[in-house]
Order: C-alpha cells, then sequence, then structure tokens
C-alpha cells in the first residue's frame, strides 16, 4: 500500500507490574489493578496498530496485484489477521470496563477500606442503593456474562463516537464566538434570578464533587450531585459534559459499566468544554494542551487512558475550571466569570445578580 | 449489604481483575506470536507464488492474466 511503512510484527513477552507482588498495601491493590488494566489496554492498543497493516500491502510490494493465487492468499490471511484483531479488541473492551467499574466502587465512599467504614456508616439510602448496584454490577463481570458486558460497552462507545460529531459542531461553536448555528448556544441564559442560583447551586455540588478527584473518589459524587440538578440543561458552557454527566444520573437501570462510562466521558467533556473557554486566559497553557490531546479521545478506553496518563493535570485543569469556590456566592462569580468569557450574559442581566 | 460483605466483594472482584488481567497480558502475548507466525508464512507463501511466476517466465511460459 503507498505511502506506508511496514511494521514488522514480534513477539512480545508480557511484563507484570511491580504493584502485582502477593505484599502489597490496599492501596498497592488498588494501584495494581488499574495498572495491569492499563498495561492490558496499552499492550493490546500497540498490537492492534501493528496488524493494521492488511495483506495487500504485501501483495503489492511482490507485484502480485493480478495474482488470483495471491489474492486468495491475502484473503485468507486478512480473515485471519482480523480474527485476532477481534479478540485483541474484546479484551481491551473488558479491560476498559474493570477499569471503569473499579474506579467507580474504589470511590464510592472512598478508595481505601479505611476510609470506607466512616462513610458507609454515613451514606444515606440514596447512596446505599448506588453502592449496592455498583457492587452488582461488578459481581456481573465475573465469567460468564463478561461478553454481556463487553457488548453493553461496545454500544456505550459506539454512541458516545456517534456523539462525537454533535460534539465537534458544539466546541467549532464556541470558538467562532458563537456565530455558528447551534442551538445550544443560540438562546443567552436566562437572566431570571432564581434559576441563577439555581444553576450556581449545581455548579457549586459539582465542583465540591471533582475536587473530590484529589481524594480518589470523584465519580460517584459527581453523579450524586448531577442527580440533584435537574437544571443543568441551562449551563450552556459545560453543556456538553454536564449532559454526559446527567445521563449516567439518570441512568439508574444502567448497567453500572455503561453508567461510569457516560461519567467518565462528561468529565472529559467538561475539561474539553472548559478548555476551549479558557484558552487565551491567564496561566491556561496547560489547560489548552490538554485541551488539545483530548480532541483525540473518541472512546471510553481512550478516555480512561487519557485519566491515567494525565491525572495530575487533570486535578489542576479542574481546579482551574472552578476557580476552587467554596460558596455559593463565589461560584455564582465563577459562573458568572465564565458565562462572560463566552459572551453568554446579555446586556440585560440584572446588576444584582452579577455581583451577587 | 453490610460493610464486611462489601469488603470481601471488593476484595474477591479484586482478585478476579487482577487474575483476569494476568492471564489477558499471557493471552495477548500468545496472540501477538501467533500473529508474528501468521505474517511469516503469508509472505513466505506469497513469495513462493512470486517465485513461480518469475520461473514461468524465464522458462517462456505465457504469464497469468
Amino acid at each position: 500500500m503507498p505511502g506506508k511503512e511496514k511494521q514488522a510484527i514480534s513477539p512480545n513477552e508480557a511484563v507484570l507490574p511491580k504493584e502485582l507482588s502477593s505484599d502489597r498495601s490496599a492501596e498497592g491493590r488498588e494501584r495494581g489493578r488499574q495498572t495491569v488494566l492499563a498495561k492490558l489496554q496499552e499492550q493490546g492498543a500497540v498490537l492492534l496498530k501493528k496488524l493494521r497493516l492488511d495483506g495487500s500491502f504485501h501483495l503489492e510490494r511482490l507485484g502480485l496485484a493480478d495474482n488470483r493465487e495471491a489474492e486468495q492468499a491475502v484473503e485468507k490471511y486478512d480473515a485471519r489477521r482480523q480474527e485476532i484483531m477481534k479478540r485483541i479488541r474484546e479484551k481491551l473492551v473488558i479491560a476498559a470496563t474493570l477499569a471503569m467499574l473499579t474506579m467507580g466502587t474504589g470511590k464510592a465512599l472512598g478508595a481505601e477500606l479505611g476510609d470506607l467504614e466512616k462513610g458507609f456508616q454515613s451514606v444515606h439510602t440514596e447512596q446505599s442503593v448506588l453502592l449496592e448496584e455498583e457492587i452488582l454490577g461488578m459481581q456481573a463481570l465475573q465469567p460468564p456474562i463478561q461478553e454481556s458486558i463487553g457488548e453493553i460497552t461496545a454500544a456505550n462507545e459506539a454512541d458516545m463516537e456517534e456523539g462525537q460529531s454533535d460534539d465537534l459542531v458544539l466546541v467549532q461553536g464556541w470558538k467562532m464566538g458563537q456565530e455558528a448555528n447551534v442551538p445550544t448556544t443560540e438562546k443567552p441564559l436566562s437572566a431570571d434570578e432564581k434559576e441563577l442560583r439555581k444553576i450556581s447551586q449545581a455548579v457549586s455540588d459539582i465542583m465540591n464533587a471533582c475536587m473530590g478527584l484529589q481524594k480518589d473518589n470523584c465519580l460517584l459524587t459527581v453523579t450524586q450531585a448531577t442527580m440533584k440538578h435537574v437544571v443543568l440543561d441551562s449551563l450552556i458552557p459545560f453543556k456538553r459534559g454536564l449532559t454526559r454527566l446527567k445521563e449516567a444520573a439518570d441512568g439508574e437501570k444502567m448497567e453500572a459499566g455503561e453508567r461510569f462510562g457516560k461519567v467518565v466521558s462528561g468529565i472529559f467533556d467538561l475539561l474539553t468544554d472548559a478548555a476551549t473557554i479558557h484558552i487565551g486566559g491567564k496561566g491556561v497553557i496547560k489547560l489548552a494542551q490538554l485541551y488539545r490531546a483530548y480532541q483525540g479521545v473518541t472512546s471510553a478506553t481512550a478516555a480512561y487512558t487519557f485519566y491515567v496518563e494525565n491525572k495530575k493535570d487533570v486535578l489542576m485543569a479542574l481546579k482551574t475550571i472552578f476557580g476552587g469556590a467554596s460558596s455559593e456566592q463565589q461560584a455564582v462569580e465563577n459562573t458568572l466569570a465564565t458565562l462572560e468569557k463566552v459572551g453568554q450574559i446579555s446586556e440585560d442581566t440584572p446588576a444584582s445578580i452579577q455581583t451577587n | 449489604m453490610n460493610l464486611q460483605t462489601y469488603k470481601k466483594l471488593k476484595q474477591e472482584t479484586g482478585e478476579a481483575i487482577v487474575a483476569f488481567g494476568e492471564s489477558s497480558l499471557s493471552e495477548l502475548a500468545a496472540l501477538e506470536r501467533e500473529a508474528a507466525v501468521l505474517e511469516k508464512e503469508f509472505v513466505t507463501e506469497l513469495e513462493g507464488i512470486k517465485a513461480e511466476e518469475l520461473l514461468k517466465k524465464i522458462n517462456g511460459a505465457p504469464a497469468s492474466e
């Protein structure tokens, strides 16, 4: 195939991470689980890349394009190559689901068992139900139902990829200064004070939940915070990420893998939205870098890998997004400041709202 | 569900995840070896077909359509 370079396939022994030794702490085990899954995803991705080259490359290289016998050999080779790729993808889908569920369960009430007891005693009914759903989801991963989980995750990824084009339209719309004909950016934010206060409370709750990333207990609290607010659709600049979070929060009957896939996706979409808004502002170089890097993420698997690889920067970015607000008023101010940057606040907005 | 049950499930699930990861890594390595052998056999087959074609040309046989 013209323009393609040959990538030799060579055997590569799997090397297990050090964290998987038998003598390890609870924290080490948690890291070990995530590390082994990340390693699996990484090696699988490398192998898939190597296998991307189809048999026609060799056919053309040897000048056998018109040879019927050679064409039959290519068909046979490609069929077996596709079968190997399918088996690799199945592993990756399960690994991605496990990674999300590991994160979700670990973060339900604190990743470590030491924190768990305290959290479990104080948890209210709604959280208990969610926790039990998560555990049921984890149990469902045990053979022989891994296949069904894989199908769900694959369908989820397909949905995400399907929605990607709409997402890009939104991003492009913002970049063009809301000149694009995008429904979510056509109408300015309502000037109604009550509405704005609800939004500010939603921002505050989600912000606090996201701050929990530092304590490794973000995902479920983000979901719970989102559940409390039905007004999130009005929060235009962060609409895409919040929509994903709300879908996850509303999806009580979803499989745990699908729900947390949406949560992970929502968090990263929040990051992307905010990076879009903040590019060019003070101290946002890292955000811009993250934003550009995240543009290549198109699947739940890739989103998780991106999170693992950029966790420190993601935390910093989330802080930047929400400005470290610690009160409703500050959240309102941060929200207004953000909205002003993207021109969402009309001149008709009462001054009392802008300053209160 | 009480805390002890949760702890037990968490531990068992964690062990199952690590076991899955370990076996999957081994399986990936096996798949990589299988792919390498497959590609080598395929290239060898094509080179054999090419050699036959050249031989036919050298012997004056008409080239395949």
